[in-house]
C-alpha cells in the first residue's frame, strides 16, 4: 500500500481518507464510530464526508448539520464539545429526524449514542464526530498536541475539503465532455459515461448497466475487462435487492466495506468499498440504468464525491434520453421520406382504380402505377384464366409499343404459378439461374437483371401476375409496396366480378322481399297490439283505466265483440267482474257476479291455470249459462286466459265472438302474455293502494306529532321557569325564553354547544351543577332516579335554583333537563324569617332566664325553707320553663338548619369511640335522674371510620337517646347498635322498649311540631322539633333515617340512621336526595 | 371571698346574679352597661368579670376587648352570660378574649359551678 502521508494525488486520495479515519479514531479510545463533516470553507451547514463504524453511513448524505448545531458551534469556537444523553435530547427537540437517521445509519439499537465527542479540524473547515453507545462510555478529547500531530500529515486533504479546487476542475472537465454523449452511438454511450465518471470519481473498477424492460443489461466495464463478467449480462430488477433499493429510494448505495464481485452482487469485503449510483428519469422517477464503482480501500468514498457522482448520474439520465431521442429522430426522418413516397403511390393508384369497373382498364392502370412507383424498366401483366383449362394471357406491357413477351403455356410454368397463388411477391435475384422462372425467361429476350413477380389475387381468386424488371435489386420495402398495389388491383378486379353477379341476383332478391313483407305485416300487427296493451298496462296505476283501455285495444284490434276481465277476491265465493268492453261493461270499479269459483271456465282459469279455447259454444259439453246470464246474451266462440303472477292466478281475461270460429295459436300466446301483464298491473295497483293508504296514515300521524311537538314547545316557551335541555352528549338542545331571561343569555349563543362550556360563564358558582352533570354522563344509568339541586348566584346578585334531572326513555339515556327558578325572593324571605326567629328567641330567653333563675333560687332554699306544696308548685314552674327553653332552642336550630346557616363540616370520625362516649354520658344521666332504665350497647368491632361532622353526629344520637329515655317507662331497656350496612354506609340503631309509634303516625313523626296522641308523649317536655332536626342533620351528612315500630307499648321503637363510610375522598356532594 | 364585677342591663336578672353570688360569699359590684363595667373593673380590679353581650352604651364584646387590651386588666378572667347562643356569637365572644361563654337561661347551681375555677382559690 502506498504511503499517503507522503504522496497524495488523485489516485491515492481514497487511501488517505481511510488512513485518516484509522489514525483519528485511535486517539479517542472508546469511540465506536467516527464521522467527518465539512462546511466547505463557508459559514454554511456541515455536510457529511466519510465515516467508520456505521452500517449505512450513506443516509447522512442528504442531511446537513446547521451552523447553530453543536457540531457547527464546535467548528465556530474551535473547541471540543461533548454531547451527553440530555444534550442529545435537547438537540432532538429541534431536529427530531436525527433519531431515525442514526437508527438507519447504525442498523442497530439503541440508535442514539450514549455520548458524542466533537473535535474540530480547522484546516479542513471540518469536525470529527466520535460516538459511543456503551452506557459507561467516557470519550476524552486527546491532548491538543497529539491531535495536531495526528492531523498534520493530512493537511492536503484538509485543503481539498476546504477548497474544493480539485473537484471543481474535475467537474468542469466532465461537463465539457458531456455533449459528446449526445451523438455517441448508443452502444458506446455507457463506455463514454464511465470514462467521464473516472475524471471526477476515480475508481479501480466500474460497471454500467442499462435498463431494458424489467432487466438491467451490462453495457460497459472498466477495470475488470479480463474477469468473467460477460457483456450483456442481465440482472432481473425484481430479483435483485440492491436494484430494488436503488429503484425505490433513487439514492446512491454506499457500502463502506464492500465490493462488486464479478457476478455483480455486492458483498462485504474489509478491504474494498463500493458505490452504486442510480440513473433515473427525473420526470417519471423511472430507473434507466445503474453505475457501480469500486475502490480497493475501505471507506474509500467521500461525501462530496458521492454527491458529485449522484449529480453525474442524474445528468447522465438526461443525456441518455437525449441520446435516444437523437438517434430515434435521425432514423425516423429517413423512413418517413420513404413512407411518404409509398403512400403517395398507393393513394394515386386507389384513386385511379375507382374510375372504372372494366377489367382490362384496371389491369392497365395498375401496371402503369406499379411501373412508375418502382421506376421499373419493363412491366408485363399476365391474366390467368381457367375456363376448363388454365391459360395465361398477356394483358399489358410497358413501355407501350414494345412487343409483348410471348405467352408461355400454363402447364409449362405450373410450378411457378402454384408459388404465386400463395399471394406472396417473389423477388428473383439471379433470374437466369433460377429454375422457377425458366419457363417465362424462355419467352423473354434473355437479358433480365433483377426481377419481381407480383401475384394479383391468390388461391381460387387468382387473377394473374405482374412481371417487373429493373437494373437494381428490390429492397423489402419496395417489394412490400408493390405487393400492396397488386393486392389493390386484385380487390378491385374481384369487386368488378361481384358487381356483375350482384346485378343478376337483384331481381331474384326483389321477389323474395315481397313474400317476406307479407309475413312481417302479420307479425307487426301482433307486436303492435302487444305494445299497445303493454303501454296501457304500464302507463297508469288507476286499475279501471288500465284494464278498460287494454280491453278496448283488444276489441278494436281483434275480431271479437266482447272482452272482459274477471278476478277472484280472497273473501268471496264468486268471481268479480272487474272490467269489460264490447256489448256490455260493468260499473266503474267492477261488480259482483253470480259465477261461482267451481264454474267450468273459472276452474280452468283458477286451478288449472291454462288457456281455454271454445271454438263452438253450442257443442261444448260443459254448461256456460252463468256467462250468458252475466253478459245478457249468448256468444258462439270463447277464449279465456288466466291472469298469472308466478304460479298464482288472479282471475282471467275472456274474449267472445258472436259466430263460432277458430283461434290462431299465436293469438292465444299473445293473449297469455297480455294476461300476465294484466295480472302484474292488478297487483301493482293493489300494492299502490296499500302504499297510498299507509302513506296517508303516516302523514296524519306525522302531522299529529308535529302539532304535539309545537304544543310542547309552546308550553316550554311560556313556563316561567327556565328550562335547559341537553342531549346524551351534553350538547344544549333547548333553552326556553325564561332561561334566556334568567341567565341573561341568548339561546343562539349556546344552542349546539356543550353545556359545560356554557356553564363556564358562571364560573365556580355553577361548579356543583357541572360536577353533577359530568358524573351523570360517565354512567347515566347509575343516577336514573336522581335529581341534583344547586344554587347559582348571577352577576346581578340574583339567586337561581337549578334542579337537574336525567332524562330516560325506556332505559336509554337521552340527556338532562335543568329547571331554573329565580329564588332571590325566597332567599330574602328565608333570611328575614331566620332573623325574626333569632330575635324572637332571644327576646324569649331573657324573661325565661329571670323566671328560671328565681325559681331555682327559691327551690334551692336560698331564701329560706319552703313547704312541700310550695316546692311542688315551683317544680312545675321550673319544668315548664325548661320546656319553653328547649322549644326556643329547637326552633332556633331548625330555622337555621332550613336556612342553610348550619354547615356540616365532615371529617374522618372514629364512630365507635364517639358512640361509646355518648352512651357513657347518658348512663350517668339516667343514674343522676334516678331512672330505672337499662342502657345497652352492641357495637360491631372494628367499625369502619365514617365521614361525618362529629358534633352533629353526637347531636343526632343524643336526640334519639333523649326520645328513647323520655318515652320508655322505668324498667325498660334501651339499646344502641352499630354495624356496617353495606359497602358505603354504617347503620346506627337506637332501640327502646317504650310506648312505640302507631303505624299511622310513623310517617308524621319527622314533621315539625307533630307529637302524636299518647298521654306519655303529651306529658313529656318535648317540642316536636327534635326528629325534624335529626332528619335534616342525617341527610346533610349524606345518610338517611327511618324507624320500625309495631305501635304496641312495651315493644318499643327502633330508629335507624346511616352515615357514609370514610373512603379517603369526599363522597357525592350535598344536594343528592 | 372574691370580688366579681357583673354587667347586666336587665335589672331583674342583675339582682338575681347579685343575690346568687353574694349568697355564695362573694363581693359583687353590679353595673347596667359595658362602659360602666370597664370603669368598675379598673377601679375594683376584681377576680372575675361577668358580662352580658347585648347592653346599651357599650356591648359586652367591646367591653371585653377593652379590658383584654389594657395591660392592667388583661389578666382578669371574663365570662359572657348571654341569651344569644349561636355559634358565631359564641365565637365572637371567645375571640374578644373571654374565658367562657354561658348561654342563658342558667340555674344557680350551674352558674356557681362554671365560675368556681376562677374564684375558688380565693380565701
Amino acid at each position: 500500500m502506498p504511503q499517503p502521508k507522503e504522496v497524495l494525488d488523485a489516485q491515492t486520495r481514497p487511501y488517505a481518507w481511510h488512513l485518516l479515519l484509522q489514525d483519528v479514531r485511535q486517539l479517542v479510545p472508546g469511540a465506536q464510530a467516527v464521522s467527518l463533516w465539512c462546511s466547505g470553507g463557508q459559514q454554511g451547514p456541515l455536510r457529511f464526508q466519510t465515516a467508520w463504524g456505521f452500517q449505512h453511513p450513506d443516509v447522512f448524505l442528504d442531511v446537513p448539520l446547521e451552523p447553530d448545531s453543536p457540531w457547527g458551534l464546535a467548528l465556530e469556537t474551535l473547541q471540543p464539545r461533548i454531547l451527553d444523553r440530555s444534550q442529545w435530547q435537547i438537540f432532538l427537540l429541534s431536529q427530531p429526524q436525527w433519531a431515525d437517521l442514526y437508527e438507519q445509519a447504525r442498523g442497530a439499537q439503541p440508535q442514539l449514542p450514549q455520548r458524542t465527542l466533537i473535535l474540530p479540524w480547522p484546516q479542513a473547515a471540518s469536525v470529527f464526530s466520535f460516538d459511543a453507545w456503551e452506557p459507561d462510555a467516557e470519550l476524552r478529547p486527546p491532548a491538543p498536541e497529539a491531535w495536531q500531530d495526528a492531523l498534520r500529515p493530512y493537511r492536503f486533504l484538509g485543503h481539498v475539503l476546504a477548497g474544493w479546487s480539485a473537484f471543481a476542475r474535475a467537474i468542469a472537465g466532465a461537463l465539457d465532455a458531456f455533449p459528446r454523449l449526445l451523438t455517441t452511438a448508443p452502444e458506446e454511450f455507457f463506455s463514454t459515461a464511465l470514462d467521464i465518471l473516472r475524471t471526477i470519481l476515480p475508481y479501480d473498477r466500474a460497471t454500467a448497466w442499462m435498463r431494458e424492460g424489467d432487466v438491467l443489461v451490462l453495457r460497459a466495464v472498466r477495470g475488470m475487462e479480463d474477469s468473467a463478467v460477460a457483456m450483456a449480462t442481465r440482472l432481473h430488477l425484481q430479483d435483485h435487492p440492491l436494484l430494488q433499493t436503488l429503484q425505490t429510494t433513487r439514492r446512491p448505495v454506499w457500502m463502506p466495506t464492500g465490493r462488486l464481485l464479478p457476478e455483480i452482487h455486492p458483498q462485504d469485503s474489509p478491504s474494498h468499498s463500493c458505490l452504486s449510483l442510480p440513473v433515473f428519469e427525473e420526470a417519471t422517477g423511472r430507473l434507466m440504468g445503474v453505475l457501480m464503482v469500486e475502490r480497493d480501500v475501505p471507506y474509500g468514498f467521500l461525501g462530496n464525491e458521492i454527491r458529485m457522482g449522484t449529480r453525474f448520474a442524474r445528468s447522465l439520465a438526461d443525456f441518455l434520453s437525449y441520446n435516444q431521442a437523437f438517434q430515434e429522430a435521425h432514423q425516423t426522418r429517413v423512413t418517413l421520406q420513404q413512407r411518404t413516397h409509398y403512400l403517395e403511390a398507393l393513394y394515386r393508384l386507389s384513386e385511379a382504380l375507382t374510375q372504372t369497373l372494366d377489367p382490362q382498364a384496371l389491369w392497365r392502370l395498375a401496371s402503369q402505377h406499379i411501373h412508375e412507383a418502382l421506376r421499373a424498366q419493363r412491366t408485363q401483366a399476365w391474366a390467368y384464366e381457367e375456363n376448363g383449362q388454365a391459360s395465361l394471357r398477356p394483358v399489358v406491357q410497358i413501355p407501350e409499343g414494345t412487343a409483348p413477351l410471348p405467352a408461355p403455356s400454363a402447364t409449362e410454368v405450373a410450378p411457378l404459378l402454384s408459388i404465386l397463388k400463395q399471394g406472396q411477391a417473389l423477388a428473383i435475384l439471379q433470374p437466369t439461374r433460377d429454375e422457377r422462372v425458366q419457363g417465362l425467361l424462355r419467352a423473354g429476350n434473355g437479358h433480365t437483371p433483377y426481377l419481381l413477380l407480383l401475384p394479383v389475387g391468390q388461391e381460387d381468386r387468382f387473377h394473374g401476375f405482374l412481371w417487373v424488371e429493373r437494373e437494381t435489386a428490390f429492397p423489402p420495402e419496395e417489394q412490400h409496396l408493390a405487393q400492396t398495389m397488386a393486392r389493390q388491383l386484385a380487390t378491385t378486379l374481384h369487386n368488378a366480378q361481384l358487381y356483375q353477379i350482384s346485378q343478376s341476383l337483384t331481381q331474384d332478391l326483389e321477389r323474395r322481399v315481397r313474400e317476406r313483407t307479407r309475413a312481417l305485416e302479420q307479425e307487426r300487427r301482433r307486436a303492435q297490439l302487444l305494445a299497445h296493451a303493454f303501454a296501457e298496462l304500464a302507463g297508469s296505476l288507476d286499475l279501471d283505466q288500465i284494464l278498460n283501455r287494454t280491453l278496448e285495444t283488444l276489441v278494436d284490434e281483434l275480431p271479437v265483440e266482447q272482452a272482459l276481465v274477471v278476478v277472484t277476491r280472497a273473501d268471496q265465493e264468486h268471481l268479480y267482474w272487474r272490467a269489460g268492453r264490447g256489448h256490455k261493461r260493468p260499473a266503474y270499479g267492477g261488480e259482483p257476479t253470480s259465477i261461482p269459483r267451481e264454474d267450468t271456465v273459472a276452474r280452468v282459469l283458477l286451478r288449472e291455470r291454462v288457456p281455454l279455447v271454445i271454438p263452438d259454444t253450442d257443442h261444448y259439453p260443459e254448461p256456460l249459462e252463468p256467462w250468458w246470464t252475466l253478459l245478457g246474451r249468448r256468444y258462439g266462440s270463447l277464449i279465456a286466459v288466466p291472469l298469472l303472477i308466478g304460479a298464482e292466478s288472479l282471475g282471467g281475461l275472456v274474449l267472445l265472438r258472436e259466430a263460432p270460429s277458430t283461434w290462431d295459436v299465436d293469438d292465444v300466446e299473445m293473449l297469455q302474455t297480455i294476461g300476465m301483464q294484466m295480472a302484474t298491473a292488478i297487483q301493482n295497483a293493489e300494492l299502490f293502494e296499500i302504499i297510498q293508504e299507509q302513506a296517508e296514515n303516516l302523514g296524519a300521524l306525522f302531522r299529529q306529532q308535529q302539532i304535539e311537538a309545537q304544543r310542547a314547545k309552546a308550553i316550554l316557551d311560556s313556563v316561567a321557569d327556565g328550562i335547559v335541555v341537553t342531549d346524551a352528549h351534553g350538547t344544549i338542545t333547548l333553552l326556553n325564553p325564561s332561561a334566556e331571561r334568567l341567565l341573561n343569555i341568548r339561546a343562539q349563543q349556546v344552542l349546539g354547544r356543550p353545556l359545560d362550556h356554557f356553564l363556564g360563564i358562571f364560573g365556580p358558582a355553577a361548579a356543583q351543577w357541572m360536577d353533577a352533570i359530568q358524573l351523570w354522563y360517565q354512567d347515566p344509568t347509575a343516577y336514573q332516579n336522581e335529581v341534583a339541586e344547586t344554587q347559582i348566584e348571577t352577576e346581578g346578585g340574583r339567586v337561581l335554583s337549578v334542579r337537574l334531572a336525567p332524562v330516560f326513555l325506556k332505559q336509554e339515556f337521552l340527556g338532562t333537563v335543568s329547571v331554573i327558578r329565580d329564588i332571590t325572593h325566597h332567599i330574602e324571605v328565608d333570611r328575614m324569617k331566620s332573623a325574626f326567629v333569632a330575635n324572637v328567641s332571644h327576646e324569649l330567653r331573657t324573661p325565661l332566664t329571670a323566671i328560671k333563675g328565681y325559681v331555682e333560687v327559691l327551690l334551692a332554699g336560698m331564701t329560706g325553707e319552703l313547704t312541700d306544696r310550695q316546692k311542688h308548685f315551683l317544680t312545675i314552674i321550673r319544668n315548664h320553663s325548661d320546656r319553653l327553653v328547649n322549644l326556643v332552642n329547637d326552633l332556633l336550630d331548625l330555622s337555621r338548619l332550613e336556612a342553610g346557616r348550619i354547615r356540616i363540616e365532615p371529617e374522618k370520625v372514629e364512630l365507635e369511640s364517639l358512640l361509646r362516649d355518648v352512651v357513657r354520658d347518658f348512663r350517668r344521666r339516667i343514674q343522676k335522674e334516678k331512672r330505672h332504665l337499662d342502657l345497652q350497647e352492641e357495637i360491631e368491632s372494628p367499625l369502619p371510620a365514617v365521614y361525618a361532622d362529629p358534633k352533629r353526629t353526637e347531636q343526632i344520637l343524643a336526640n334519639l337517646l333523649e326520645n328513647a329515655i323520655r318515652y320508655t317507662p322505668d324498667g325498660g331497656t334501651i339499646t344502641v347498635r352499630a354495624r356496617r350496612y353495606d359497602d358505603n354506609f354504617v347503620v346506627v340503631a337506637v332501640q327502646d322498649t317504650g310506648i312505640g309509634i302507631a303505624p299511622e303516625d310513623q310517617d308524621k313523626v319527622f314533621e315539625r311540631f307533630y307529637r302524636g296522641h299518647h298521654p306519655l308523649v303529651l306529658a313529656s317536655p318535648g317540642t316536636g322539633l327534635g326528629l325534624p332536626i335529626v332528619r335534616q342533620l342525617v341527610e346533610m351528612q349524606g345518610g338517611r333515617i327511618w324507624l320500625e315500630s309495631e305501635g304496641i307499648p312495651g315493644k318499643g321503637t327502633t330508629f335507624f340512621f346511616t352515615i357514609p363510610i370514610y373512603t379517603g375522598q369526599e363522597p357525592f356532594p350535598e344536594g343528592r336526595t | 371571698m372574691a370580688t366579681i364585677v357583673v354587667a347586666e342591663d336587665e335589672k331583674d336578672i342583675r339582682e338575681l346574679l347579685v343575690f346568687i353570688l353574694e349568697l355564695a360569699g362573694h363581693r359583687v359590684v353590679a353595673v347596667p352597661d359595658g362602659a360602666q363595667a370597664v370603669e368598675a373593673v379598673r377601679r375594683e380590679m376584681p377576680d372575675l368579670v361577668i358580662l352580658d353581650v347585648r347592653m346599651p352604651h357599650m356591648d359586652g364584646y367591646d367591653a371585653c376587648r377593652l379590658l383584654k387590651q389594657d395591660a392592667r386588666t388583661a389578666h382578669i378572667p371574663v365570662i359572657f352570660l348571654s341569651a344569644r347562643g349561636q355559634d358565631s356569637e359564641v365565637q365572637t365572644g371567645l375571640e374578644a378574649g373571654a374565658e367562657k361563654y354561658i348561654v342563658k337561661p342558667f340555674s344557680p347551681e350551674e352558674l356557681l359551678k362554671e365560675i368556681a375555677p376562677f374564684v375558688d382559690a380565693k380565701p
